[in-house]
C-alpha cells in the first residue's frame, strides 16, 4: 500500500482530535491506541463511525483493526477514498 | 420483528444505552440478525408451530470483540452525531460491568425466551440442542449476576462461573465434553 497523502493525514488529525480532545501530543504516523489515554475498545468504534462520516467511507468489519498505527489507518482510508 | 423484540428484552440493559426510540432500535436489531459481522450474524430459532418461542445468537468466540465493534458501529450511526459522545461513555461505564473475555469455543451471545413460552424449559431445550449441535464444545456466555433464573438453568446445563464475581455481569464457561 503506497504511502498515505499529507492532506489525507492532517484531516485524519482533524477527527482524531475531536475524538480524543484529552491528548496533549501530537498525533504523528506512528502514534497507536496504546499511546492515546481513553482509546479504548468502546472509544475505537466512536472513531471508526466519525471517520466514515468525515471521509464518505465504509470500513468493513475485517478493517476495524486492520491497522497498527495512525500511519497505517491514513493509508486504510486513503485506499478507500 | 418478533425475534428484534425477544432479543431486546434478553439484553435491555445493553440496548438500553443507546436511549433509541424502540421502533428503531427494533429496526436495527431486526436488520443485524443474520448480518455479516454482528453479534446476531447466527441465530438458532425454537419455533412452536409457526411462533418462535426462543432465540439464540452464537459465534466463535475468537470473534467477541470484534462483533461487538461492529455492531456497536451500527447503533451508533443512528443516532445524531451530537448524540453518539455520551453513548460512548454510557457503554463505556456498561462494559467496564463485564467480565472480560478473550478465550476460545463458542460464545452465546444472546439467549432469549418469548414470554407466552416461559417456564416450559424452552430455553433448556434451545440450549440442549445448540450444544448437541456444536458436539460439545466449550461454550463461554454471560450473564446478570442477578438473574438467579439463567444461572439455575445455566448450572444444570454444566456450565460454571469463571470467578472472582467482581462485576455486576459475569462469566460462565462450559468445558467441552
Amino acid at each position: 500500500m503506497k504511502e498515505s497523502s499529507d492532506k489525507t493525514f492532517r484531516k485524519l488529525k482533524g477527527v482524531l482530535s475531536d475524538v480524543f480532545p484529552d491528548y496533549r501530543a501530537s498525533f504523528d504516523r506512528a502514534v497507536t491506541a496504546d499511546d492515546v489515554p481513553g482509546w479504548d475498545s468502546t472509544a475505537h468504534v466512536g472513531l471508526i463511525v466519525e471517520i466514515e462520516d468525515r471521509f464518505g467511507i465504509t470500513f468493513e468489519p475485517e478493517e476495524y483493526v486492520r491497522f497498527k498505527n495512525l500511519g497505517e489507518l491514513a493509508d486504510l482510508i486513503e485506499s478507500k477514498s | 420483528m418478533r425475534l428484534a423484540t425477544l432479543i431486546q428484552e434478553a439484553a435491555a440493559g445493553y440496548y438500553g444505552v443507546f436511549a433509541l426510540p424502540y421502533s428503531e432500535l427494533l429496526e436495527e436489531i431486526a436488520s443485524q440478525i443474520l448480518a455479516a459481522g454482528t453479534e446476531l450474524e447466527s441465530i438458532w430459532v425454537l419455533r412452536e408451530g409457526d411462533v418462535p418461542a426462543g432465540v439464540a445468537a452464537a459465534f466463535d468466540a475468537s470473534s467477541l470483540a470484534i462483533r461487538r465493534q461492529v455492531s456497536l458501529a451500527r447503533f451508533l450511526k443512528r443516532l445524531p452525531r451530537e448524540d453518539r459522545r455520551s453513548c460512548l461513555a454510557r457503554m463505556q461505564e456498561y462494559v467496564a460491568e463485564i467480565e472480560p473475555y478473550s478465550g476460545d469455543g463458542l460464545y452465546l451471545a444472546r439467549v432469549a425466551v418469548s414470554p407466552a413460552y416461559r417456564k416450559r424449559g424452552v430455553a433448556s431445550r434451545l440450549m440442549k440442542g445448540l450444544i448437541a449441535e456444536i458436539g460439545g464444545e466449550k461454550i463461554a456466555l454471560h450473564v446478570a449476576t442477578d438473574n438467579a433464573a439463567a444461572i439455575a438453568l445455566y448450572r444444570k446445563l454444566g456450565f460454571n462461573p469463571l470467578l472472582p464475581h467482581a462485576k455486576q455481569i459475569g462469566l460462565f464457561i462450559r468445558y467441552s465434553t
